[in-house]
């Protein structure tokens, strides 16, 4: 069988190993919440990688349009962007989805024999940690533009107003 | 590290787990975005708090007194006395768990020290170990733990990392507030000196000339008149606004916001053209200039303090009654604490409205009228004219603010008045409005720049289900009655649902609102085109 019908035949469950992983980077007794609450609203960390991490392997199996594993990993970015990582921890979750594949898959009779598949795969992962760093960076300008709009915002009236009286 | 690394490169340097202590052992890591600086020793002078100098949380040496250890536990067992609220808080909590996965904080960093039963945890844990016989003699067993600078760099993290939102406190079968806990916890730091800027410099500006930016009187009415012209340039009519006006029937009391930001300002030229079309003997006040009442966010003292205005400047300009604004926490305090910390208002009238002449029995003891309860009464008894078609560029939800909402029960008039303005209404998910409403995440002093990462996953909830509405059923609007809502949601939004504005709900009753004589509204009050005149 061919690397690629493996992981097809396995995308849910690798899709679950990898959120289990994803989860377990959050401390404590936190994983337990995220993972098991599934209510869209209660629970958006847990509820958005449970939606994303299946369509992004999806994507990465069978690549059909880039925009879609943009908009996917746009969610998970902004999510990690803004929690207490670094910038490698906040991409590094893809290369859980690595280690799973090699640890479960890569001993696969068959799969040995397309080495080539194989390494073909772990670079697609590369590419989207890649688009991942990109979002991640593009998130962080973001983040300052808005801080500054922020300032400009929370005064804005008076400024206009001194303008009017001072200015010209 | 460098943003340039190959993806090899990054995957080395990732730690995948949490570190191997026991998590509840691992010292708190100052991060930047999720910490807030230090108080500027100049206002803590002026509000002569103690230990004023200058110091920042990341730095080792917090220049604390000497015996500060004993200071706050002198502190704490003075509040048990005081408070039995929070002996009982401290001793009735089984860990049952019921609040742990309901704070926005945990919710959004999926940190654990955030669930808000471990939150109060780094209060009871010293409760324990100094106050009862069984953490004095058995510390680990009992979940005691001794207060050491560790724990106060904890105490200072977490506890400024709760907007005192009282989300929790609905889930409790106990009814345990971690909010109340939160209150005493900023109070017992603050004994040796330990708080943020944000919350002191507009204490110490708001005792001045009473409210956040220190502006002065004249500095007021130049505001106020600024948004009088822009009204008129906006409707053709000229409207009267009466400032410190003795004899006047109602104070009328906003949050200082109004003034100068945005889109706060569009609200005030809302309560303006409202007051005028019904002819409201009212008054506003130079130094009851400010509804927000920071010092509620650092002591109960402060607050008392901030709080006096309001009743000071209702005797001294004679009127009946006071009228308050859209601001969030100014109700929470009325509704838990004004009473008994500046009441009681024997001198005031039982608000009574003077258009519809109902009488508002709530507020039989505090005399102030929240003003979505007023326009809600004005509408009911057909007391003005709406024209909701003027608000049909907007698509609205409602955010409702902890404050109003939690803090004092205000679900349903928010809702009359905007269904009655307006045409396109939704309700975000039932799970996250009235009782159970997620918090902006930037409430009680944490609405600064330094820690804006924390405050972007505090209101990821909130954003959340905003998302859902925006993108099922076009909702473009935002509405709230606070206005750190108002000041915090916009930035909140363009991170995470891009698109969507924020707006108060006097803004849309000016858009809709017929007045008398006006010319024809090209624009509403923000100065867009209004529906329908996009060409013109
Ligand atoms: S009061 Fe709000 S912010 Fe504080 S612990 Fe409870 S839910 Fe969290
Ligand atoms: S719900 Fe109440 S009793 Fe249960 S853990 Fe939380 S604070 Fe304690």
């Amino acid at each position: 069988m061919k690397f690629y019908e493996i992981l097809e035949q396995h995308k849910s469950q690798i899709a679950e190993k990898w959120l289990k992983a994803v989860i377990e980077t959050y401390p404590g007794d936190a994983g337990k919440f995220l993972f098991e609450n599934k209510n869209q609203f209660g629970n958006p960390i847990g509820y958005t990688f449970s939606k994303r991490l299946p369509e992004i392997l999806d994507e990465l199996i069978n690549p059909t349009e880039p925009q879609k594993l943009n908009i996917a990993i746009d969610d998970l970015m902004k999510i990690r962007a803004v929690q207490e990582f670094t910038p490698s921890e906040a991409v590094g979750f893809f290369f859980l989805l690595k280690k799973i594949i090699r640890k479960e898959y890569h001993h696969d009779e068959n799969a040995q024999m397309l080495f080539r598949e194989v390494l073909e795969f772990e670079s697609r992962i590369d590419q989207a940690v890649s688009l991942a760093f990109d979002i991640y960076v593009g998130l962080k300008e973001k983040i300052y533009e808005i801080k500054a709009g922020e300032t400009k915002a929370q005064y804005g009236k008076m400024v206009e107003r001194l303008n009017k009286k001072y200015g010209d | 590290m460098s943003l340039k690394m190959k993806p090899e490169e990054l995957a080395q340097t990732i730690s995948y787990k949490p570190p191997k202590k026991h998590w509840m052992d691992v010292r708190v890591e100052y991060k930047k975005g999720s910490y807030n600086y230090a108080g500027n020793p100049e206002s803590l002078k002026y509000v002569h708090q103690p230990n004023p100098r200058k110091w920042q949380p990341y730095e080792e040496n917090w220049k604390l007194p000497e015996n500060w250890k004993e200071i706050i536990l002198e502190g704490f067992r003075e509040r048990i006395d005081k408070f039995r609220s929070l002996k009982l808080f401290m001793d009735i909590c089984v860990r049952c768990g019921a609040c742990a996965d309901k704070c926005h904080f945990f919710i959004g960093s999926g940190d654990p020290k955030n669930m808000p039963v471990l939150r109060a945890e780094l209060l009871r844990a010293v409760y324990r170990k100094e106050f009862t016989l069984a953490g004095k003699l058995m510390a680990k067993m009992a979940g005691a733990t001794e207060l050491t600078f560790d724990v106060l760099k904890e105490w200072f993290y977490y506890f400024y990392q709760c907007t005192q939102c009282r989300r929790c406190s609905v889930f409790c079968p106990y009814g345990i507030d971690t909010a109340e806990i939160t209150f005493i916890a900023r109070e017992l730091m603050n004994l040796i000196g330990v708080n943020i800027d944000w919350v002191m410099t507009p204490v110490a500006n708001s005792h001045r000339t009473g409210n956040h930016l220190g502006i002065q009187p004249h500095g007021f009415k130049d505001s106020i008149e600024f948004a009088r012209d822009d009204l008129e340039d906006l409707t053709g009519i000229r409207v009267e606004i009466p400032i410190n006006k003795k004899g006047a029937e109602i104070l009328f009391v906003i949050p200082s916001a109004d003034y100068f930001a945005e889109p706060h300002y569009y609200t005030l030229l809302g309560y303006m053209a409202l007051f005028h079309e019904i002819g409201l003997d009212f008054t506003f006040s130079t130094y009851a200039s400010e509804g927000g009442n920071f010092g509620s966010f650092v002591s109960h003292e402060l607050m008392k303090v901030l709080n006096a205005k309001i009743y000071a400047e209702a005797k001294r300009l004679k009127v009946k009654w006071i009228l308050g604004g859209e601001c969030g926490h100014m109700w929470r305090i009325l509704h838990q604490y004004m009473d008994t910390l500046n009441g009681p208002a024997d001198f005031l009238e039982v608000p009574k409205s003077p258009i519809t002449r109902t009488v508002f029995e709530n507020t039989r003891s505090t005399k102030m009228v929240h003003i979505t309860e007023f326009t809600a009464d004005l509408i009911k008894n057909n007391k003005i004219k709406l024209d909701k078609s003027r608000n049909d560029h907007w698509h609205a939800t409602f955010h409702d603010s902890c404050n109003p909402a939690r803090g004092m029960g205000l679900l349903e008039e928010p809702r009359y008045i905007l269904k009655s303005v307006l045409n396109n209404f939704t309700e975000m998910p039932d799970n996250t409005i009235r009782e159970q409403t997620f918090c902006c995440g930037s409430g009680a002093g944490l609405g600064t720049e330094e820690n804006f990462e924390m405050r972007m996953r505090g209101g990821f909830p909130r954003a959340n289900a905003v998302k859902y509405v925006a993108e099922n059923n076009g909702v473009n609007l935002l509405t709230c009655i606070c206005a750190i809502d108002k000041a915090t949601l916009p930035p909140l939004l363009q991170y995470w649902v891009p698109g969507v504005e924020v707006g108060g709900i006097h803004e849309l009753v000016g858009n809709a609102l017929v007045m008398k004589g006006e010319n024809e509204r090209k624009t509403d009050l923000r100065n867009n085109p209004s529906p329908g005149k996009e060409d013109i």
